[in-house]
């Protein structure tokens, strides 16, 4: 018998038993096939929006807070809330001389100089902005300023030339000061000698970046117009490094780090303060997830122990022709498996069909931060991720947790005596 | 059906539980899953909604505020152009009709430091009387309130940090050095470094990392006092304000005037109250310092009158009598045209936001969990149903009627939800004495985002009690529970006598 079994297939001829049983009680496989689906579905979508708003955050911190990987000195570091410009990187060396050095290692696509500082702004409503010195032309060869457009977010005219007297503004700081294409911007700042430098730079570009922080309050300057302004000598304040991979990140940190020496703080935009807390917090959604897994496999558990204690003369009669123990148990446990893939196909489905839908449809943040939060890297409009690695994942983990929970209670069918059984 | 009928049927109903004890328990189990996640989740949002809301009325706003039409229009803008004058026979009337009213006029500047500046929103206050609708000026850190008159300020404990002024209560060596720096002679300078001590034990990890010391816990509110007025000395607390005053121009054309305005005044107090919102980038000034060409100009105008009943607790949220309509009623033909009165909801947009995010998040994730527990009452009953066809088909044989089966089967089904509730109650209760009497510390987050989250929390999250929904909770989840039994048993009764008895 042990081997007409093996002969005819082994698990294949148990799975077809197990998979014929289940269509003895329609309805009771329909509610354990639903209660998977729905958590399934559920985990799949929470997961997919969770990470359509780490992308969002991950994306806006990698393109304006650090790069892949950000370059400052400590004594900025120690001070960054306001943005000191009496530190520059590598005190007496030039941002090119640096950058080329660092575009020589191994990996790197692009170190960028940027420089930013408070500015207070005359004869406006708008009382202050940030001053942001960038080289446009080099910075968008590398990054979308637009995350949710994907260009370079210019609205209106153009961005200022290199070293020219020019400044873009956001679409929000445009409309509230007023402002617009060839006025005058009067503007005060202070230098890296601590003395007020007055400029006035003209307009002649609008941008909307998406990003309410920069859209209301920032002005894009030149970079090599800034550090002038600001007595850097040609040095500058910040370097953002851009790595031909992303995951090298850490170790492209580590090379940065050494080549610049001590009086550095080199880091990767993984260790960005929100990517941290959102990182963090993803095990809370395990335990989330695992507990809407845990209650929908209930309802297999029960399904299982009903279904032994309905056929305990049949395991009677299969014990008595010859079956083992081991292949009783078997039938009861592929049952309560196949069941759970059912329920988790059904809820990769529903799941991969509501978030392909929902990707394709933008989320405007300002319905959960209500105008506030600015301080949140967060792109004012968002998208559910759609991702088929997110789906495989949900299946796994349903049918896992699933079939995690049966295996005690098919082991109850091993403990029949199938003389007694067959009796009752 | 007599009462001894009814107990026959609840008696059978009990016994039948125990038929299959296992799957009792794993049905009970899942309902008290959800009954107990829906009540912690209940607790958690109440508890943080209710000390926001709080602290929104007691420290931030008030009951309601009397604005200019134009001002609240642009209100995220502070258009200080649009300020009003004549407030005193506003306030006078209010305060005959009971409440209490405190004028403002908010703007916003550079703040400069020694060691650098900050983009600030600044309250200019009447001293007098913004504590009687306020409570955060007695929440001082260190130092004391501005004094009327006189250019001070009083500065948000986040800002007082981040520009290095104030007493620091965690500095680095060398801000101690700093410190120590500002003393005059020897006998200060022992003073200053006798107050400062290595980081108590249980933040050694974080303290290491930035050698940080910390001020003596035991330092009296005098050495305190001495010790601000050695740092004020030194120059330490002297700032600046860089701002453009806006003002409507006088012939009517409604542009706008800009002068540009640096004012030095010197920093007083530190503020830290259970309200971020005090202790991020804001300072408070007294009103009456900047009226002429040394300060704003103001020439009486201001902003905003804040309005509270006079004498409100503050545990209790803002009446009916307190509401923006009952502030205009009071006012009635003193209102003057184009000023308006608007409820303290109006101005906060993103608490309400990020609260109702999380309360539709939230609550929809537990109903999908309560979805799962009844689709499991559901499957258990439609299981327990089928197996006693044949037991049914006897038992109306025997006389039973329709309504006594199907009140037996529901008073099984609702056994099964009313142990699953009481599990539930009783585990969503153990979590929330925690949730309740510590909560979760936030800190970190409200320091890296300025205090500016939604929530007017300022570092611990606690859960509140809610016994009308732990209650209902229970209630609700056992009547549901024996709602799932009525369809499959309502089936089993279209089944012939005959037929069920046969029934195989």
């Amino acid at each position: 018998m042990e081997g007409r079994m093996e002969g005819t297939g082994g698990l294949g001829a148990l799975a077809t038993i197990a998979y014929r049983n289940i269509w003895r009680n329609g309805r009771r496989t329909a509610l354990c096939v639903v209660a998977v689906a729905i958590a399934v579905f559920f985990n799949i979508f929470m997961q997919s929006w969770i990470d359509g708003m780490m992308d969002s955050i991950e994306e806006v911190v990698r393109t304006f807070e650090t790069g892949h990987v950000n370059v400052v000195s400590s004594g900025f570091e120690a001070e960054r809330e306001y943005c000191p410009v009496q530190y520059p990187i590598a005190e007496g060396r030039s941002a090119d001389e640096l950058a080329d050095e660092i575009e020589a290692l191994p990996g790197v696509r692009a170190a960028l100089p940027r420089i930013t500082a408070y500015a207070t702004l005359f004869d406006s409503t708008v009382k202050h902005a940030l001053l942001w010195g960038v080289r446009p032309a080099r910075e968008l060869a590398i990054n979308h300023w637009n995350l949710t457009d994907r260009d370079d977010g210019l609205v209106a005219g153009r961005f200022p030339g290199e070293g020219a007297n020019e400044c873009a503004i956001g679409a929000a700081l445009a409309r509230k000061t007023g402002l617009g294409i060839g006025d005058k911007l009067p503007l005060k700042t202070v230098s890296a000698q601590f003395s007020d430098k007055y400029w006035s730079p003209t307009i002649v570009g609008v941008f909307e970046f998406d990003y309410a922080r920069y859209d209301e309050g920032v002005i894009l300057v030149s970079f090599e117009r800034l550090g002038r302004i600001l007595g850097l000598g040609g040095a500058t304040q910040q370097l953002f490094v851009y790595a031909e991979e992303a995951g090298r990140s850490a170790e492209l940190r580590d090379e940065v780090a050494r080549l610049l020496g001590p009086g550095h703080v080199v880091r990767e935009w993984a260790d960005n303060y929100w990517v941290a807390v959102m990182r963090q917090s993803s095990f809370l959604y395990v335990i989330v997830f695992a507990v809407f897994q845990v209650v929908a496999s209930f309802l297999i558990v029960n399904t299982v122990l009903m279904v032994i204690h309905e056929r305990i003369k049949e395991i009677g009669m299969m014990g008595a022709l010859g079956m083992t123990r081991r292949e009783i148990v078997l039938v009861f446990f592929f049952e309560a498996l196949i069941l759970s893939v059912i329920g988790a196909l059904a809820g990769c489905l529903l799941g991969g069909l509501v978030t392909k839908v929902g990707s394709l449809f933008p989320i405007d943040t300002e319905v959960f931060t209500g105008g506030g939060m600015k301080d949140l890297p967060f792109s004012g409009t968002i998208f559910i991720a759609f991702s088929p690695a997110n789906i495989a994942r949900g299946f796994a983990f349903g049918v896992a947790v699933s079939a995690a929970c049966t295996i005690l209670p098919s082991l109850k069918s091993a403990f029949v005596e199938p003389v007694e059984a067959l009796r009752r | 059906m007599s009462a001894a009928g009814a107990r026959d049927i609840a008696a059978m109903a009990l016994r039948n539980l125990s038929r299959h004890k296992a799957k009792t328990a794993i049905t009970a189990v899942a309902v008290a899953v959800s009954v107990s996640l829906y009540i912690f989740m209940d607790g958690w949002l109440l508890g943080m909604n209710l000390d926001s809301r709080r602290n929104i009325v007691s420290y931030e706003i008030g009951a309601a505020k009397v604005q200019a039409a134009a001002y609240f229009e642009k209100k995220d803008e502070l258009p200080m152009h649009e300020s009003f004058a004549g407030w005193k026979p506003l306030a006078e009337s209010l305060e005959r009709a009971g409440y209490a009213v405190a004028p403002r006029f908010v703007f916003s500047g550079t703040l400069y430091s020694r060691s650098g500046s900050a983009p600030l929103v600044i309250d200019a206050v009447d001293v007098g009387l913004e504590g009687r609708v306020l409570r955060y000026p007695s929440s001082l850190e260190a130092g004391r309130f501005p004094a009327p008159g006189r250019l001070e300020l009083a500065i948000g404990s986040m800002a007082a940090e981040k520009l290095r002024v104030g007493i620091p209560s965690r500095p680095t060596p060398e801000e101690l050095e700093e410190l120590a720096g500002a003393a005059r002679d020897a006998e200060e300078e022992a003073f200053v470094r006798g107050l400062y001590g290595p980081a108590p034990e249980d933040e050694a990890a974080a303290a290491l990392e930035a050698r940080k010391l910390a001020l003596k816990p035991g330092a009296s509110e005098a050495e305190l006092a001495r010790l601000w007025e050695i740092l004020s000395a030194s120059g330490r607390m002297d700032v600046r304000i860089s701002t453009v005053i806006d003002q409507k121009a006088e012939d009517g054309s409604g542009r706008i005037l800009h002068v540009n305005q640096l004012i030095d005044a010197s920093v007083v107090g530190v503020i830290n109250s259970p309200n971020p919102k005090t202790n991020g980038n804001v300072a408070f000034m007294p009103l009456d310092s900047l009226q002429d060409e040394a300060g704003l100009m103001l020439g009486g105008k201001v902003t905003e009158l804040l309005v509270r009943r006079s004498g409100a607790s503050d545990a209790e949220l803002p009446g009916r009598d307190e509401s923006a309509a009952a502030v205009r009623e009071a006012l009635g033909p003193a209102l003057p045209p184009g000023l308006e009165v608007h409820g303290w909801l109006d101005y906060v947009d993103d608490y309400i936001a990020a609260s109702r995010g999380d309360q539709v998040s939230t609550r929809i994730m537990i109903l999908m969990l309560f979805v799962l527990s009844f689709i499991g009452i559901a499957n258990t009953m439609l299981m327990a149903i089928l197996e006693r066809t044949k037991e049914t088909g006897m038992l109306r044989a025997l006389g039973m009627t329709d309504g006594q089966v199907v009140a037996a089967y529901m008073i099984e089904a609702a056994c099964i939800g009313a142990m699953g509730s009481l599990a539930g109650i009783a585990i969503g209760c153990l979590i929330n004495v925690p949730m309740v009497a510590h909560g979760l510390d936030y800190s970190a987050m409200a320091e890296q985002i300025g205090g500016d989250y939604g929530y007017r929390i300022t570092a611990l999250f606690r859960s509140a009690w809610n016994p009308p929904v732990i209650v209902l909770s229970g209630i609700v989840a056992t009547a549901l529970s024996a709602a799932a039994a009525l369809l499959p048993s309502l089936r089993a009764l279209r089944m012939p006598v005959t037929e069920s008895l046969r029934f195989e």
